[in-house]
């Protein structure tokens, strides 16, 4: 090998050095560090906490915060409430959205064009608009406190997003597999379940993974609409463990780690349909 | 043709049913509230007492005589114009980073959206633990490397408070713009690049000219996705701050929420969270114009 093709190698390296591994682990520190304080805050024992001589490494890991977080706290409550509510929301969002989208992907009928703009728009309009007339309605309908109420106006932002995503998805079903069924004489719903369902599971699996981590994440409507402890989900719940001057930031951080970790997990098992779903608002359509 | 004209009326059966439950749950718990918020900012409204009195404009123009809106106004502004610019900046930079060839790429992308999995208010928390002036980790790094002298309580004062919360929406906006950006890039054809690099161009010319133009539409409607987000955004801000301290950080969402439920002046409440509605109502036109799907 000639000291010029070895020099040219060189630089290229170089050049992938800082274009590529550089800006890379830069981005990866700054995204990941909240992480690692996280988890490393939610292991560290109170004493060493209060310390402050060694802050980003531990001593002595301890679990008294995840202890006192199971059986001193109503995370337990907070927990199963995020899960329930999550659950029956997302799996009423996806058939009230299946039934939707079909019709409005393939049938002609009057009032097309305006359901699917007003899909659309309810998508788009911030929550922090309709809240307060929402909070109302809640109020009146008796489902203040109450994890129904939740799952209730949870609907409120997963029907429109799973509704607009499945309609992409329906639409691009070649219409001859519908033709045949037809001439067969299968009905609509037949074919719904049997031919539409079937074809398009990898976003019907997009749109619950989406649903789900959208309630998991919801913060204002149980905010506003709940107030008991016990009746509250985790991100809103995580506030009664800040009382008063001194916060129990242990305590909290192990919390987050509970509720944060299920999540990753999942997202590692099914990364490949995540990628797709975020870009299917952006780059389909 | 009889046969086919039965069919369809049963095919408009089958659409108006199908699409009856959505129809019942957005129409009554999206659009219905929508059009009350607009009839409550003309109203006075108080918790309690319910309507009272119509008053057209009246709580429009008490709110926007209120320093505190002023305040809420500009932060906004700045809140969503340096959020999107710099998400947009820096998960362009991310994107062409990522798409390069390099080992464990699979992995390395599932890290990359690790701010966006963690469920945001939850993330709030993390930063407002290192943003902390009693051993968060921030100050305890910069004291360290001696670029500070003493701890600096970031959330604590007005000219740091409305810079950090921007920083954190910034961190978890960012892989969003990544990863949709990226998938952008892959739909460009790769010989095109091949015939610029014949052809002489530099990378800066290629960018330019290949590049930009073909992630155009993915750039467009991310952007505005994302404005319309940062606009209507809430917890980011009320978890770190609540808008304090002395209004530095509240964004018109908060202030919504503030007067709301701590002052029971529901039509003032409402008629701040609708003074963006024109800018949303642009923005929101925008995209509808860009997603057509000939429906």
């Amino acid at each position: 090998m000639s000291t010029k093709s070895k020099k040219s190698k060189m630089i290229r390296g170089t050049k992938r050095l800082f274009l590529c591994y550089i800006p890379l682990a830069i981005f990866l520190l700054w995204f990941l560090f909240p992480l690692y304080w996280m988890i490393i805050t939610s292991i560290k024992p109170s004493l060493e906490l209060a310390k402050l001589t060694n802050p980003l490494f531990i001593d002595y890991p301890t679990l008294e915060h995840y202890q006192g977080l199971l059986y001193d706290s109503d995370f337990k409550y907070w927990f199963s409430n995020s899960l329930i509510v999550g659950a029956a929301s997302t799996l009423l969002a996806i058939v009230v959205s299946c039934l939707a989208a079909y019709p409005i992907a393939r049938l002609k009928f009057k009032g097309r064009w305006l359901f699917s703009r007003g899909i659309l728009f309810s998508y788009l309009i911030p929550r922090t608009i309709i809240f307060l007339p929402l909070f109302s309605i809640v109020q009146r309908l008796r489902l203040t406190d109450t994890r129904l109420g939740l799952i209730l106006t949870y609907l409120t932002f997963m029907i429109p997003f799973c509704t607009w995503l499945l309609i992409g998805y329906f639409r691009a079903i070649p219409l001859e597999l519908e033709e045949c069924a037809l001439i067969d004489g299968a009905s609509r719903f037949k074919i719904l379940k049997d031919i539409i369902f079937p074809i398009s599971l990898p976003g019907i699996a997009t749109a619950t993974i989406f649903s789900f981590t959208l309630s998991w994440n919801e913060f204002l409507y149980p905010l506003v609409f709940n107030t008991t402890s016990k009746m509250q989900v985790v991100p809103v719940g995580i506030s009664f463990l800040i009382t008063g001057d001194l916060i129990e930031w242990g305590q909290i951080m192990a919390a987050g780690t509970l509720f944060t970790l299920p999540m990753i997990f999942v997202y590692y098992l099914i990364q490949g349909y995540i990628e797709e779903g975020m870009t299917a608002g952006a780059v389909k359509g | 043709m009889q046969k086919k004209g039965i069919s369809n009326n049963k095919d408009k059966l089958t659409a108006y049913s199908y699409t009856a439950p959505m129809i019942l749950i957005v129409g009554g718990l999206v659009i219905f509230p929508f059009f009350w918020a607009i009839f409550m900012s003309l109203s006075q409204y108080r918790v309690g007492t319910g309507v009272t009195a119509f008053v057209g404009l009246d709580n429009y123009i008490q709110t926007f005589k209120s320093v505190m809106f002023q305040k809420a106004f500009r932060n906004t502004m700045i809140w969503a114009f340096a959020s999107v610019l710099f998400k947009v900046v820096l998960g362009m930079l991310l994107a062409l980073v990522l798409n390069q060839k390099f080992r464990m790429s699979g992995l390395i992308r599932g890290m990359v959206l690790v701010p966006w999995i963690i469920p945001t208010t939850i993330s709030a928390l993390v930063w407002v633990w290192i943003f902390n002036d009693l051993g968060g980790a921030l100050n305890t790094i910069l004291l360290n490397l001696k670029l500070i002298k003493a701890p600096v309580a970031w959330l604590g004062t007005g000219k740091t408070a409305l810079l950090s919360v921007v920083s954190v929406n910034i961190w978890r906006g960012t892989p969003f713009f990544a990863i949709t950006l990226l998938a952008g890039l892959k739909n460009i054809p790769k010989e095109r690049y091949e015939a610029a690099k014949i052809d002489g161009a530099n990378a800066f010319q290629s960018f330019v000219y290949m590049t930009l133009p073909g992630i155009r539409h993915v750039l467009l409607v991310s952007t505005l996705l994302e404005t319309i987000w940062a606009i209507g955004d809430f917890s980011i801000v009320y978890r770190m701050t609540k808008g304090g301290p002395a209004g530095a950080t509240h964004l018109l969402t908060t202030l919504t929420y503030e007067v709301g439920f701590l002052s029971g002046d529901l039509g003032r409440a409402v008629s701040i969270s609708l003074f963006p509605l024109p800018i949303l109502a642009l923005l929101i036109i925008a995209i509808t114009k860009l997603m057509d799907r000939e429906v």
